[in-house]
């Protein structure tokens, strides 16, 4: 049996490791347990024993037809992609479950091949009704947003760069929409693919992130997004702002700052609106207008808006959000069928460009 | 004195219930573990796990829907587990009024997806339901690209 080197580390904390395919093995065999067939790309779960990382990896073959095994590794939950070029041969347990697992996966591919005409009964009222709303799925991150609007062709990113904001404030409710704008900044830098930018980003949003005393695993987020911006890592660093600001979100609730987690959502989603619509003047076509309309968003973050505290919902600032985001709602609110016409994209622009501006601007 | 010892009690009891109410169960994690292996056979084809989750509890009589604000030209897939117990679960996706759309379905016991590409930008619902089996914890995840 061979001992081919496994090689990679880790998306968010780029943890070098090693193991070698003996091991690997040996832990296959102990378990019995690899995934296999899963979803159509036949992941098939390895590990090292004396690193305790497990991963998956998935064969395919190029057009010499040697044997290329795709990678990719978890550890604590995050990914990333090694090509690795592997002899089967010298794994006959290896290779023996390679094809186990390919042959598993081929009803699945078939199954999942096609888009299935819709079947299920509509939802009753009672299931209606019990609909849960959550920021951390009812909410699109700007990167989702922004994957959306690139279909239609690369757009001219750095034209939505804004001056640096302050962050000097020390009103807590600003602090918090300030960082969700910084948030959606950090997307557009790495749309971008420029990294300097989303260094000096990642410095703001951590400083604003210290000021609203969240936790210091937040603060480890800062060394990441500067090694994957050195790195060139645009998908890691997609994941790493969500990650950074859930880790945000989630520090601001162990502080009992729930309230503030809604205006780092609403902070972000009005940045991501504003270069949105941005882009779609620029490069105006039915699609990418389309994408707007977002009704249900808006009421949901208005309703959490009205559910803040006295004093936050007092705060001069929370008070001119909602009352521009009735204005945003009406603009995004239209039928399915309508397509925004320019200047109705233009009206809405204009409405989060200012909005934007008003939370960026220091007291 | 009293008072204060009191008040402290209750604080502390309150805290408490608090840190319990917060903290996640086996089960949870157990399925979060789960979904997330299983969503990552999507990074494969490029899509981005996002890092929010839900989870929640199935039974055969009650069912879980989660209400997701997606973009038309996205491709997104819904992937959903119980972890550990051998139970068959179902993901599916209606639109805004509550009506079924055609969506790619994905089932194996303890695992169910839905790929669903929308043609219009807006509200959509996702349900986890428990087509068989005994009352589960559940925790969904979605995929974009």
């Amino acid at each position: 049996m061979g001992t081919e080197t496994i090689e990679g580390h880790s998306r968010r904390d780029k943890r070098n490791f090693s193991g070698n395919w003996d091991a690997a093995l040996k832990v296959v065999a102990a378990t019995g347990s690899p995934g296999t067939g899963e979803a159509g790309s036949t992941p098939l779960l390895y590990s090292c024993q004396s690193c305790s990382l497990t991963g998956s990896i998935k064969l395919e073959r190029d057009a010499s037809g040697s044997r290329l095994v795709r990678g990719h590794t978890r550890y604590f939950g995050d990914w990333t992609w090694d090509l690795q070029l592997i002899n089967c041969d010298h794994m006959p347990l290896l290779q023996k479950w390679l094809w186990l697992s390919i042959i598993a996966s081929i009803p699945t591919v078939s199954a999942m091949a096609q888009q299935q005409p819709a079947r299920d009964k509509p939802l009753s009222a009672a299931e209606l009704k019990s609909v849960v709303s959550i920021d951390a799925l009812t909410v699109p991150t700007p990167g989702e947003f922004f994957a959306a609007i690139e279909k239609g062709g690369k757009p001219n990113w750095t034209s939505e760069y804004r001056p640096p904001v302050s962050i000097r404030s020390a009103d807590r409710a600003q602090m918090a929409l300030n960082l969700g704008t910084l948030i959606a900044d950090g997307y557009i830098a790495v749309e971008a693919q420029d990294g300097q930018q989303v260094k000096n980003i990642g410095k703001d949003v951590l400083a604003l992130a210290k000021k609203l005393s969240v936790s210091q695993t937040v603060l480890a987020r800062g060394d990441s997004i500067t090694r994957f911006a050195e790195d060139n890592a645009w998908d890691q660093l997609n994941e790493e702002l969500e990650a950074t600001q859930n880790e945000v979100k989630k520090a601001l609730e162990e502080n009992r700052d729930i309230d503030l987690i809604t205006l780092v959502s609403v902070g972000g989603w009005i940045r991501g609106t504003e270069v949105v619509t941005g882009l779609v003047i620029q490069n105006y076509n039915a699609d990418n207008a389309k994408l707007l309309r977002q009704p249900a968003l808006v009421a949901f973050l208005k309703n959490k808006l009205a559910l803040l505290p006295d004093k936050l919902e007092k705060d001069p600032l929370v008070q001119k959000v909602v009352r521009e985001l009735n204005d945003i709602q009406r603009l995004v609110s239209f039928a399915p069928d309508h397509v925004p016409t320019v200047d109705e994209v233009k009206e809405l622009n204009a409405a989060s460009a200012k909005l934007t501006k008003e939370i960026g601007v220091s007291e | 004195m009293n008072r204060l010892l009191s008040a402290v009690a209750v604080s502390c009891l309150f805290a408490m219930h608090w840190c319990i109410a917060e903290a996640e169960t086996d089960d949870q994690v157990a399925a979060r573990n789960d979904v997330i292996d299983f969503a990552g056979a999507f990074q494969n084809d490029g899509f981005k796990i996002r890092d929010g989750n839900y989870c929640g509890k199935v039974s055969m009589d009650q069912s879980a829907v989660v209400a997701v604000n997606l973009y038309n030209g996205n491709a997104y897939w819904f992937t959903a587990s119980t972890g550990k117990k051998a139970e068959k679960l179902k993901v599916s996706v209606f639109d805004e009024a509550g009506k079924p759309v055609s969506y790619e379905p994905y089932q194996s016991g303890t695992r169910a997806a839905a790929g669903f590409s929308p043609e219009a930008s807006g509200v959509y619902y996702v349900k986890v339901a428990l087509e068989n089996g005994q009352p589960a914890t559940f925790c969904l995840i979605y995929s974009y690209k």
